[in-house]
């Protein structure tokens, strides 16, 4: 599913002189891999690799037989768009959006994704499945904490990817919503038989996970 | 593209305040010149319209502009007077039809205008409700004073006393209304229109009584034959068909006033021949024509726009420098919602075009504001720039 030789990046803007290298690494189809570490160790920049959000300044990455790092800018949009399912740290919601139009919203901006009525019946039961159908006219502005990660989450998995990159998702949630939100991911993941990257600090949740990636010892 | 104008609409919608006022700056930036300049320009043409259909205006000498609107716009009672001679010396050359008008009274706020029938017909003014006045006493209505004073065919109205405690001076005299004029949007539909003769009544020219035999004394003053009429002689303020007879008018017709002449030239040549003519009046009489007295003071009152088309462009100009900052602070600020858009798989096309279709709504919007506010000073300040400059 993924593979990774020799990679390096740095961002040019950072003085610390940080930079990720992670010599070889692979996953599967189907794994269900947690990301952990230190903060600033490249957990996110890791994500971002993947997805193609940055391009690696040396080494490859292959994810679903695609090289992504080969890729120019266009071909990784739609690639991620089409491929991949992006939970964000921060949730990335827009406030002028209802609930409903956050989850369409990438098939508004991105001409890769058409927006049909087969998408709108697979969000309705992509949303009942989340719990969230009730609250799909809703501003986000009115949602919890919890709700709005539940339409990130929903966002992401939406489309179908065949891998889903989760960043943090259950940050600032109390354990036992972390549990549910994590019961919501793994629900989603198995339905779509796709791969699921998380990273997290919590370390209460990583034995549900098939492997662990630990951070610190990449530095 | 549907989707652009959704999401631009569901962003403009979120923040409708803002936008709103975004919408009003730019409506109003652009409304109130073109606003300003199309209510001087109806202002400009309603006035030349009028001075156009009257060739040329008589009356006693002075000031040709006084006469000049008073003749057209009857918005000055007090102007100068003169004569029915004036009217005769025109007749007499057979070069001009003669239209008197006499504009010095008023009824309920409106201008009472004196004139004959012709003035009537050369106007054009028909009646649409009721019928024509045919004798003394008897009035029409302008659409505009029908509207405004609820008044219809049948009704009365009295006309204004000049001076209250001129107890020698004119009564009021109560009018019939026989009928109402068609709408011709110009000064005939803010008048009240009596025969010249009915003008010259309440003017105390002309006056109707009980029969002086009833009244008649001797002077206990005098000796002879002296006689003189009591006060208790009635003298009658409504024109009926019983008194009808009763009026009558003293002294020499000729020397009846009047505010002005409008003096419809046969041709040219008869117009040139008239203005001559009057070249030897000068003295005691004036010649003008309206379109050059309303032109020239046109012109001078007008100047005014140059100064301030000077300062509505310092005005606009400050305001869309203001309405940049504002645009280009607004981006900066949304720079974390560009930056979601992208990770979200938007291209900065789609961007540029989402930021482009949310600047065409608010301009559409502020255009049709726009389009509204100088729609609504067309129909509602048309005639402010009228009576601004009458005033």
């Amino acid at each position: 599913m993924i593979r990774i030789e020799n990679l390096a990046f740095r961002y040019p803007a950072r003085d610390s002189g940080f930079t990720l290298r992670i010599a070889d690494f692979q996953m599967r189809t189907g794994e269900r891999l947690a990301v952990i570490g230190p903060s600033g160790t490249g957990k996110t920049t890791l994500l971002r690799l993947i997805a193609g959000i940055a391009p690696p300044d040396r080494g490859a990455i292959w994810v679903d037989g695609r090289a992504v790092h080969a890729m120019n800018d266009t071909a990784r949009r739609n690639f991620r768009i089409t491929r991949l399912g992006f939970v964000f740290q921060d949730l990335q919601l827009l406030d002028y959006l209802n609930m409903a139009d956050n989850i369409l919203h990438p098939y508004r901006i991105n001409p890769a994704l058409r927006l049909s009525k087969t998408v709108r019946q697979r969000l309705e039961r992509l949303a009942e499945e989340l719990g969230i159908r009730d609250k799909l006219t809703k501003p986000v502005t009115s949602l919890s904490q919890g709700e709005r990660q539940r339409a990130a989450i929903c966002r992401a998995v939406l489309p179908s990817p065949a891998l889903i990159l989760a960043d943090e998702p259950t940050a600032s949630l109390d354990p036992e919503n972390k549990q549910k939100i994590l019961d919501v991911l793994f629900r989603a993941v198995e339905s779509h038989n796709a791969s699921l990257i998380t990273v997290t600090h919590d370390h209460d949740l990583i034995a549900r996970f098939d492997r662990v990636l630990d951070f610190s010892t990449f530095r | 593209m549907h989707h652009d104008i959704y999401l631009a609409w569901r962003y403009l919608y979120h923040h409708r305040v803002r936008s709103l006022i975004l919408v009003i700056c730019l409506s109003l930036m652009g409304a109130m010149p073109l606003g300003v300049h199309e209510v001087m320009n109806q202002g400009k043409r309603a006035m030349l319209d009028r001075a156009l259909q009257t060739p040329l205006i008589a009356g006693r000498v002075g000031s040709g502009v006084d006469l000049t609107l008073n003749a057209l716009y009857f918005n000055n009672p007090n102007a100068p007077r003169t004569t029915m001679a004036e009217v005769d010396r025109i007749e007499s050359t057979g070069w001009a039809l003669a239209l008197p008008i006499y504009s010095r009274y008023s009824a309920q706020g409106f201008p009472l205008i004196g004139v004959t029938l012709d003035y009537l017909e050369y106007r054009r003014l028909a009646v649409t409700q009721g019928e024509m006045m045919t004798t003394l006493g008897e009035c029409v209505l302008g659409a505009e004073v029908a509207a405004a004073l609820g008044l219809e065919p049948g009704a009365t109205l009295m006309t204004t006393p000049g001076n209250l405690f001129d107890l020698a001076g004119m009564y009021p005299l109560k009018l019939h209304v026989t009928g109402v004029l068609g709408k011709q949007n110009s000064p005939d539909d803010g008048a009240i229109f009596v025969d010249l003769k009915t003008a010259w009544i309440i003017e105390g020219l002309g006056h109707g009584h009980e029969a002086a035999a009833k009244s008649v004394v001797k002077d206990p003053t005098k000796s002879g034959n002296t006689q003189m009429m009591d006060a208790g002689l009635v003298t009658y303020t409504e024109i009926t068909p019983e008194n009808l007879e009763s009026f009558h008018f003293h002294g020499d017709p000729a020397t009846y006033p009047i505010s002005a002449v409008i003096a419809v030239p046969n041709d040219h040549r008869a117009e040139v021949l008239l203005r001559g003519r009057y070249l030897n009046y000068e003295k005691d009489a004036q010649l003008v024509a309206p379109l050059s007295i309303c032109e020239n003071l046109l012109d001078n009152i007008f100047r005014i726009r140059e100064l301030f088309d000077g300062v509505l462009g310092l005005v606009g100009l400050s305001t869309l420098l203001a309405l940049s900052l504002v645009f280009s602070l607004s981006l900066r600020m949304r720079r974390g919602e560009m930056r979601t858009l992208f990770l979200l798989g938007s291209s900065r096309f789609t961007m540029f075009r989402l930021v482009i279709a949310e600047s065409l709504m608010l301009a559409l919007s502020s255009l049709c504001l726009g389009g509204v506010l100088i729609w609504m000073a067309r129909h509602w300040l048309s005639g402010v720039m009228l009576r601004w400059v009458l005033a």
